[in-house]
């Protein structure tokens, strides 16, 4: 006699595949600015604040001037109670987002904030 | 804007602007870089107040929007009158002398008690939801700053031992 394949009826249920983590809310763009983003400053580990980065294209300087980029871009945004900025010209947006996080957290790891 | 909502207002920014100068002037005088970088958030956390006070401009002028309008005006005068946080100096000067650290510790926990102090009476006494919530905000946030001092003192404290 073929045995009966028992199935239990209590049994649970596959656990559903693991959502796929929600895409970071866009930040929108202040007045003509090319680029947002929220970026957190570090100093020896520690969080010390989110910050709000907006990138802006500058114009080119007319006519070129020897020492100057004629192109750049400049990275803003406001910790505690100044408002900082970056110039620069490598990396695009991304990368004057980087720069912007870079020098701040320099500033503030020599006490310049 | 009646004299309540005016001076509950300036007790507001006051807390909040002392304590960003404060801690901006204590922080760059802290060797240790981690101490350094909670003083630091410390006045990016009251910057942030400082700009979020939108709540509290919605609650309504008149004396239904708080209980107990009298007491609570005497004591709003009282406290616009007084300085919460000490001044910039007295912190760069503390910090650079021996053991100061700790006596600026001490000072900047008095000022976030005395701005617990104000933020709760001002969260149990408004009567309008919104402004009630955001006293209730502010009242957690700077709790979390007497936490953070407490421990920044110890840290030093025990390095003294």
């Amino acid at each position: 006699m073929k045995p009966i394949k028992l199935t239990r009826l209590d049994a649970p249920t596959p656990a559903p595949p693991p959502l796929k983590p929600a895409a970071p809310a866009p930040v929108p763009l202040p007045g003509d600015a090319i680029h947002a983003e929220r970026i957190h400053l570090f100093l020896e580990g520690i969080h010390v604040a989110t910050v709000t980065v907006a990138v802006y294209e500058e114009q080119p300087i007319q006519p070129p001037r020897p020492g100057y980029n004629s192109h750049f871009l400049r990275a803003e945004g406001r910790f505690i109670d100044t408002r900082y900025s970056v110039r620069s010209v490598e990396g695009g947006p991304e990368g004057a987002v980087q720069q912007f996080k870079r020098s701040l957290e320099e500033r503030m790891r020599k006490g310049k904030v | 804007m009646n004299l309540i909502k005016s001076e509950v207002l300036a007790v507001a920014q006051k807390i909040e602007r002392e304590g960003i100068a404060f801690y901006k002037a204590l922080a760059p005088q802290v060797k240790d870089l981690k101490a350094r970088a909670l003083l630091y958030r410390l006045a990016h956390d009251e910057a942030l107040h400082l700009e979020g006070f939108d709540a509290l401009l919605k609650v309504p002028a008149g004396d239904d929007a708080y209980d107990d309008t009298a007491m609570l005006t005497a004591y709003v005068q009282e406290t616009v009158r007084a300085d919460i946080f000490p001044p910039p100096a007295e912190a760069k000067r503390l910090a650079r002398s021996a053991n100061g650290l700790l006596a600026a510790i001490d000072l900047g926990l008095a000022a976030e008690r005395q701005s617990v102090a104000f933020y709760e009476r001002m969260a149990t006494a408004c009567t309008h939801a919104e402004g009630k919530a955001a006293f209730g905000e502010l009242l957690a946030a700077e709790r979390e700053h007497v936490a953070t001092l407490e421990g920044l003192r110890r840290t030093f404290q025990n390095r003294q031992l």
